[in-house]
């Protein structure tokens, strides 16, 4: 069966494009997300086998959303997909529980070896 | 020209500065773009009246598109990707598939992301630079005249008797027949808290 997975980013286009790229690579995308918040409340609802979180958002950013989303399942496979590659903040990103951290512009590529590593 | 704790040699760094984080910017957008070659210009500084503003991004009444960020970490900045309409229409048919029905939010949406991706770009090298974190507020548009450009500028940025320090660079994408401004004003205190990081005196 086709692993789920939520996508959360504040741009429209940028969910557009993972949602391409995911749906091309035989993932099931069940929900997506434009804020922390709704991250939370849309993992809470699907419950995917896969989220993809970007950082700066609106209203609840990503690293709160991770820290969230892991309180809420431990177990949750969480890949973060940024422009904002600071050292301080991969670090803060991988200790909140994000298993990767991709940097915007990325290939297509990056992406799905990313999910693969998370889901096999 | 700049008032006299702004020397010679802090132009120089705040220009080595902007040419290193403005380079990482052009890279990113080459990326973007599928690896098109992304020329960009040696950075000004330069101490600007705010009513000359509109004249460096076009004219006050020629229709700019910009993006624009706060940096809201250790130091304080406001950030400006800015683009004719023209050179924004060929970035969104670029980066979107083709027979994409586009409306307002997803064009807007392309150039917002466009905008974060070149402005962490920007914001990662400096944060290298000076060994500290520089966090950006989500995207925000600025779609209108230069004129109300300035608007925005003047709201956001710290400017002392009618003056503010930008940091100008313009890039050139000669393939897709693109131009645009990267734009960077320091806000109160961020200089002075910039050259501290660096251990400049
Ligand atoms: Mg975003």
């Amino acid at each position: 069966m086709a692993k789920t997975a939520l996508i959360t980013d504040d741009t429209a286009f940028m969910r557009m494009t993972l949602r391409n790229i995911l749906e091309k690579n035989g993932y099931k995308v069940v929900a997506e997300a434009g804020d922390g918040k709704e991250a939370l409340e849309k993992y809470k609802q699907h419950k995917p086998d896969l989220v993809t979180m970007d950082i700066t958002m609106p209203n609840v950013d990503g690293i709160t959303a991770i820290k969230e989303i892991i309180a809420f399942d431990p177990e949750a496979k969480i890949i973060v997909v940024s422009a904002m590659g600071q050292k301080a903040l991969v670090i803060d990103a991988l200790n909140a529980g994000a298993k990767d951290f991709v940097v915007k512009p990325f290939q297509p590529d990056r992406i799905i070896e990313a999910l693969q590593k998370l889901v096999g | 020209m700049f008032e006299n704790n702004l020397d010679h040699g802090k132009i120089d760094i705040i220009k080595e500065l902007a040419n290193i984080g403005m380079g990482n910017s052009t890279t990113a957008l080459s990326a973007m773009l599928g690896e098109q070659k992304v020329a960009m210009d040696v950075p000004e500084v330069s101490l600007v009246a705010l009513q000359d503003v509109p004249e460096l991004l076009g004219g006050a009444d020629i229709p700019v598109i910009g993006t624009y960020f706060e940096s809201r970490g250790e130091l304080r900045l406001v950030l400006f990707f800015v683009m004719s309409q023209p050179s924004a229409d060929k970035v969104v048919n670029f980066l979107l598939p083709k027979e994409t029905k586009v409306d307002t939010e997803l064009y807007n949406s392309v150039l917002m992301e466009a905008g974060n991706i070149m402005i962490g770009a920007y914001l990662n090298a400096l944060s290298q630079l000076t060994n500290s974190t520089l966090l950006s507020t989500p995207p925000k548009m600025a779609a209108d005249m230069a004129g109300a450009v300035l608007g925005t500028i003047a709201a956001e940025a710290m400017i002392v008797d009618d003056q503010l320090i930008l940091l100008k660079t313009n890039i050139k994408v000669s393939e897709l027949e693109v131009e645009g401004s990267i734009l960077i004003v320091p806000c109160s205190g961020s200089l002075e808290k910039m050259f501290s990081l660096l251990g400049v005196r």
